[in-house]
């Protein structure tokens, strides 16, 4: 770091800052809401100050300076931890998550997971009948539901749209936060590229919001579903969730907005600029739109078999598939146990929304999981390397769509699921030794890797992880979360970059002896 | 003209060439095996003995007959060899449910089937109560667990490595003082033979001396090297001195061929390069010990018992043990997830083996510094080992592979009635050979009370699990393409007549 004109250069700072700045926005927001019907307006506009104060101290007294690589993964994962700790602060100051037999250790971690879940748009929650939603002010849900519509996009891809003067740069920081293998650059200037994904997404959630009204919703209901729907994060006004309204043109609403948020943004772009639904020419798409279809209309015809009228069995496969494999989340159950609670449908319907939590929505998408591109990608290596088996001395190429993969891609794809599978079993493997049962740790993890919202077993649709997970695992599932949502990479190079940092600075003495030992028994 | 002699009759093709060879094989190595039991059965009464010794003979004799009138081409495909040893396993089990189903240990089609599949497996899922079994059915049954284990180790040490699969693994290369256990694939075979036969006949000595009874320690002593998990009549293995014969023998059985060989042989250096080695005895020793934290373990009764069901999980073997003292939530999930791991390449054992895991573990730690310099060359190496991209390649594969098999299984026996937790831990035991299937408080479940389509579900992924995953799912592939070049064929044919009629 050196001192330019009282500034420090420090991207991972700045762009903090600039996070924070909008962190203080959407306080803001609800804050003016919970001005109108709360109770907690004091609070929430102290909040609002103290993440301004705090993000302009950032913002004000650094600069970004060069982005390396390392530099643009810290700042990255730095930012959404940074964000994820500092949105806590309204829930905090509210008392939110204040109630019996809790101790001050564990309204933070529970403030913290509500905080990451938002943020993270996977919409697991700490809410339930210990402390209904409905408690709660207009504002402070207003802004809970905003954190899921930040982090939806994303809240990096929003600082790249504020911050002048990025240019390639901005494009890293685009990529360590986007989903899938990279993002599509829709204009020659990064700045541009993020404001266009912006405008697209807002025009969405805004033409959601009208869909939700003229479903049925209240105003108030139709903004916060709208948010937490497009950005496929699952976040809801009511301890029901989607249940609470117990209407299929809302289910069916809702299913046609989250499925949006699933899709590419890229490719909203294209049909915004060709005037024309471009979606079913994209092979993802279609994959993805083939998973759906089959998936739902097999676990109706699972539902139907144990015993759900046909039609009743075809609404709610469809809704639970549709908001499962879009990573949203939402429930449409009425009441634990009743038809929608799929927390308690067959074991083999199970199975098949596991399959759909891993899989999750379309590359460069607000959806979480692997992405159906990898998948595909990955299968057809797989199929490579067995017909390679065949004919050993044979060349075969991995092909996706009408196009050959590049051999880089395809190793980068394998690293991936292979990362993806390690957190999965290691983190299932601490999350049981924290005291939860296996079905219930292992979807967990999924559905924190995932970002998909409620698990199984215990922590179902019509339950809240306080009922499924003790305090420190649901500290493990808020830090896996955020794992996913970066798509694992920046986060752990987060943590290695300045292990490196520390290699390149230490003097000589004993730690740089240290190291370079390590680094020579390594070589 | 007469029939062509036996000299100048042409070759066959290689694919059918393979697939009739490893039919053959498969029977009259079952066959040969159940005519032995019958034997066996004659000094105990011999109540199953005709039946034993009859179905054994009529599956020799065919088998042998059609061993030897296939015309064998020069060489084979390597993939055709993969699919002759799929079909060498299947004809096994088939023969092995036909001699359940005539000695009347089964009445049911589908249940000897499963017994018989798990056997030749090595799972450690069993329909039979071993207290009711006559001496015959019971040798058989444990000598199908002993074959499925030689299987095993010819498969990774002396097949595998001939077909370009998995060359590093194995200890081929010569010279510089080094005697390798598998020079070439003869020397391989023989050497793998002798080695499977001496360890166990130590065993049979190792458990004749704990003070189990003959048959009881034959049957623990081929369990054991196998990694089967099957026992005899009575509870041998709540003594603890049998135990403590258990425990070694099943670490033995777990650790690759190739390292008991240097051992045997002498080459330290090789030993001390093993990476995979340490891992292993690593993790036997620190499951061991995380187990009896998470078993509440306080005397050394129950730390025995602790290790012994670590070894028995990870090991893949199976012996069945049922919870001694409180367990937590953890101890369950972990058990499973060490029987998915399993031990050491080039053992009997299944799973999906610390070898790949190690190359897993380098691979990601390789995709994690590509992220900071995306043009960074770099080789993977575990130990003194360089993995070529091939092989790094199939390690991923062989993960993917794993995963789907273990979802299609969890999916089926879902469907057909288990629960999840249920169907999840009989997914993994059936695709990693391993068992037995543990509730989620820890207690040993019995497949009998699962309905006969669950087990009948369970039969592919055991199968499949057995033969290292790729070569059953070649095996399928195969027979898709063939199906579908015949389809062509035909559709080509009857393209040609209607035009030629037209």
């Amino acid at each position: 770091m050196r001192s330019w004109r009282g500034r420090w250069d420090s991207a991972t700072a700045h762009v903090g800052g600039i996070a924070l700045l909008v962190v203080a926005g959407a306080v803001a927001v609800g804050t003016l809401v919970e001005f109108v019907d709360g109770d907690e307006a004091v609070s929430m506009l102290v909040a609002t100050l103290l993440i301004a104060v705090l993000g302009s101290l950032l913002r004000y007294t650094t600069r970004t300076g060069e982005l390396d690589r390392t530099t643009v993964f810290t700042a990255v994962g730095f930012t959404w931890l940074l964000v994820s700790l500092v949105g806590t602060v309204p829930y905090l100051l509210a008392g939110t998550f204040v109630r019996e037999g809790a101790g001050t250790l564990v309204v933070l971690a529970d403030a913290f997971f509500e905080s990451v879940s938002g943020y993270t748009a996977s919409g697991s929650t700490i809410f339930g009948s210990h402390n209904p939603i409905e408690a709660q002010g207009s504002g402070i849900l207003l802004y809970r539901q905003m954190t899921q519509w930040l982090g939806g996009m994303g809240i990096v891809v929003l600082v790249v749209a504020v911050l002048p003067g990025l240019r390639a740069s901005g494009l890293g920081l685009i990529d360590a936060e986007a989903p899938g293998e990279g993002a599509d650059q829709l204009t020659p200037k990064v700045t541009d590229t993020a404001r266009a994904f912006w405008r697209i997404y807002a025009a969405l959630s805004l033409a959601a919001a009208l869909l939700f009204l003229a479903v049925g919703m209240g105003p108030f209901d139709a903004v916060a579903h709208a948010l937490t729907s497009i950005s496929t994060g699952g976040f809801s006004t009511h301890s029901q969730s989607l249940g609470y309204f117990n209407s299929f043109a809302v289910e069916l609403a809702v299913m046609a907005v989250m499925l949006l948020g699933a899709a590419s943004f890229t490719l909203h772009a294209r049909s915004y600029r060709q005037r024309r639904f471009v979606h079913l020419g994209d092979p993802e798409f279609r994959w993805y739109l083939g998973i759906l279809g089959s998936m739902t209309l097999t676990v109706a015809a699972l539902l139907a078999f144990d015993g759900m009228d046909a039609l009743r069995a075809l609404r709610m496969a469809a809704f639970n598939v549709v908001t499962l494999g879009t990573s949203g989340g939402f429930g449409n159950a009425t009441e634990p146990g009743s038809d929608g609670d799929f927390a308690t449908w067959p074991a083999g319907a199970l199975v098949l929304l596991l399959v759909l939590f891993v899989v999750g929505g379309c590359t460069g998408s607000t959806a979480g999981g692997i992405k159906v591109t990898r998948l595909r990608i990955g299968a057809a290596q797989a199929y490579r390397a067995l017909r390679a088996m065949r004919r050993p001395r044979a060349l075969f190429h991995v092909r996706y769509g009408r196009g050959v993969v590049a051999e880089s891609l395809v190793e980068r794809i394998a690293g991936f699921m292979v990362v993806f599978g390690m957190f999965a079993v290691i983190g299932t493997l601490v999350v049981a030794a924290l005291g939860t049962d296996l079905v219930t740790a292992f979807t967990g993890v999924i559905v924190a890797l995932c970002n998909i919202g409620p698990a199984l077993g215990e922590a179902g649709p019509t339950a809240s992880f306080v009922d499924g997970y003790s305090a420190p695992a649901r500290m493990v599932l808020a830090m896996l979360m955020l794992v996913g949502r970066l798509e694992i990479f920046p986060m752990v190079l987060m943590l290695i970059a300045p292990y490196r940092g520390i290699r390149r600075m230490a003097p000589r003495g004993p730690l740089r002896l240290l190291l370079d030992r390590r680094r020579a028994t390594d070589a | 003209m007469g029939l062509p002699s036996r000299r100048t009759a042409a070759t066959w093709r290689s694919l059918p060439s393979a697939v009739v060879s490893g039919i053959a094989v498969g029977a009259l190595a079952a066959g040969a095996l159940g005519a032995l039991a019958g034997l066996a059965d004659l000094t105990d009464g011999g109540t199953d003995a005709a039946p034993l010794l009859l179905t054994g003979i009529a599956a020799t004799l065919p088998g042998w007959l059609l061993y030897r009138g296939v015309r064998r081409p020069h060489r084979h495909q390597a993939g055709d060899i993969l699919t002759g040893v799929t079909a060498a396993f299947l004809a096994m089990v088939a023969v092995g449910a036909l001699l359940y189903l005539a000695t009347g240990a089964h009445g049911a089609f589908d249940d000897a089937v499963f017994e018989s599949a798990a056997g030749f497996s090595t799972t450690a899922m069993t329909l039979l109560d071993a207290e009711e079994l006559g001496r015959g059915v019971l040798l058989f049954r444990a000598a199908s667990q002993w074959v499925g284990g030689l299987g095993a180790l010819l498969l990774g040490i002396a097949i595998l490595p001939a077909l370009s699969v998995g060359r590093e693994l194995a200890d081929r290369r010569r010279g510089m003082g080094r005697k390798p256990l598998a020079p070439s694939g003869g020397t391989a075979a023989r050497n793998v033979l002798g080695l499977y036969g001496s360890f166990t006949l130590l065993m049979l000595l190792g458990y004749l001396v704990a003070g189990v009874g003959g048959v009881g320690s034959l049957v623990l002593a081929v369990s054991t090297v196998s990694t089967g998990g099957f026992v005899g009549p009575g509870d041998p293995l709540a003594d603890p001195a049998v135990q403590w014969v258990a425990i070694g023998g099943m670490v033995l059985a777990g650790a690759s061929l190739v390292v008991i060989w240097r051992l045997l042989t002498r080459q330290w250096g090789g030993i001390r390069r093993a990476a995979e080695f340490r891992a292993y005895l690593l993790f036997l020793v620190s499951g061991s010990l995380l187990l009896a934290w998470w078993t509440d373990a306080a005397g050394w009764s129950e730390w025995r018992q602790a290790v012994f069901t670590l070894v028995s999980a990870a090991t893949t073997t199976g012996f069945p043990n049922n919870p001694v003292g409180a367990w937590a939530a953890v101890a369950p999930v972990f058990l499973l997830m060490a029987a998915a791991v399993g031990p050491m390449t080039g053992s009997t054992g299944g799973g999906f083996q610390i070898f790949r895991l190690l190359g897993l573990l380098k691979l990601a730690q390789r995709e994690l510094m590509r992220q900071l310099h995306p043009s960074l060359v770099a080789r993977i190496r575990i130990g003194g080992l360089v993995l070529s991209e091939a092989t790094v390649g199939r390690i991923v594969l062989q993960q993917f592979l794993f995963v789907a098999v273990l979802i299609g299984a969890t999916g089926a026996v879902a469907v057909l009635g288990l629960d999840l937790a249920t169907a999840l831990a009989a997914g993994v035991h059936a695709a990693a050979s391993a068992g037995p299937v543990r509730a989620l408080d820890g207690g040993v479940l019995d497949p009998a009370d699962w309905s006969r389509p669950v087990r009948l579900a369970l039969i592919p992924a055991m199968v499949v699990g057995r033969l290292a995953l790729y070569p059953a799912l070649l095996a399928a592939g195969t027979a898709a393409t063939a199906i579908r070049d015949r389809l062509r064929l035909r559709r080509r044919l009857v393209a040609r007549r209607v035009e030629r009629v037209g």
